[in-house]
């Protein structure tokens, strides 16, 4: 048994107009799904009763902007491929893409690519992805 | 090559393309010191050393946040050492260093310094300065 560090993440999305490979600009990503409940709450009951009912994922994303290199985060790539509303499918890869490394991945739409600019600090971008057309995420293995 | 050496070597080269600054030291450029001046070194001079920070580890790219302290050395009193802080201020502060294989994007001054010593003879060597923080990525 081996913990590892979030350096290990492969964030890749894949759209309409290409693949974007986030990891090597990443400072964090994270998955989470979140799921509404059912108030089933009747009669005798003594404490409240709840029932699992739709499910959505997010998995949201923020990195290090670059400019004058190649990187996924520099020119207007990344800009394009980040606009609110492109579909596609997003992958992560908490620790890599081994074989046998956990893959999470969905249909997705993107909610648009933040820019922050501080004045004392480097520029970042961030981004969510939400599940699409009813789709769900997928966890598997590379 | 280690990042004190070429972040040492941009200072440096900052430092001494500064005219009006080597202007007010004993021996121009060569004045100009990296950690500590020569014994006996002569008024006035500069001394410039990596005071702290490091590696930042927040991304995948090597980002170094460094503090460096520059500080001008006189005899002639705390005016003279502030007009050689000046100068100093001029060339460094929101300027970029040349640093071989990293890109300095980020130089502002942080803090003051200004304090009195006194040597052997008890003759007091004023000095005027301060911190900068300065960022570099490794290309």
């Amino acid at each position: 048994m081996a913990e590892y560090a979030g350096s290990a993440v492969y964030v890749q999305w894949i759209h309409s107009g290409g693949t974007l490979v986030l990891s090597g600009e990443t400072r964090t990503c994270s998955v989470t799904p979140t799921t509404d409940t059912i108030d089933a709450t009747a009669g005798s009951d003594v404490n409240k009763v709840f029932l699992p009912s739709f499910v959505e994922w997010e998995v949201s994303w923020e990195g290090v902007a670059q400019e004058n290199t190649t990187v996924a985060t520099s020119g207007t790539a990344y800009a394009q491929a980040l606009t609110p509303g492109r579909q596609g499918t997003v992958n992560v890869g908490p620790f890599g893409t081994a074989g046998s490394a956990l893959k999470y991945s969905m249909p997705a739409f993107c909610r648009g690519g933040a820019i922050t600019m501080p004045y004392a600090d480097v520029t970042t971008v961030s981004t969510s992805w939400q599940t699409s057309s009813g789709g769900s995420m997928t966890v598997s293995n590379w | 090559m280690s990042a004190f050496n070429v972040l040492g070597a941009g200072l440096y080269s900052k430092l001494a393309g500064g005219t009006a600054l080597i202007a007010l030291l004993h021996a121009g450029s060569l004045s100009i010191y990296n950690t500590d001046a020569p014994y006996e070194a002569i008024y006035d001079y500069i001394i410039f050393n990596v005071q702290g920070g490091g590696d930042t580890n927040d991304s995948p790219h090597r980002v170094k946040d460094l503090e460096v302290q520059v500080r001008g050395y006189t005899q002639i009193g705390m005016a003279r050492a502030g007009t050689i802080d000046m100068q100093v201020d001029a060339l460094l502060h929101r300027q970029t260093l040349t640093v071989s294989g990293w890109l300095n994007f980020w130089l502002v001054r942080t803090q003051e310094i200004q304090l009195v010593e006194y040597d052997e003879a008890n003759h007091p060597i004023y000095s005027c300065g301060g911190l900068y923080d300065v960022k570099i990525e490794k290309m």
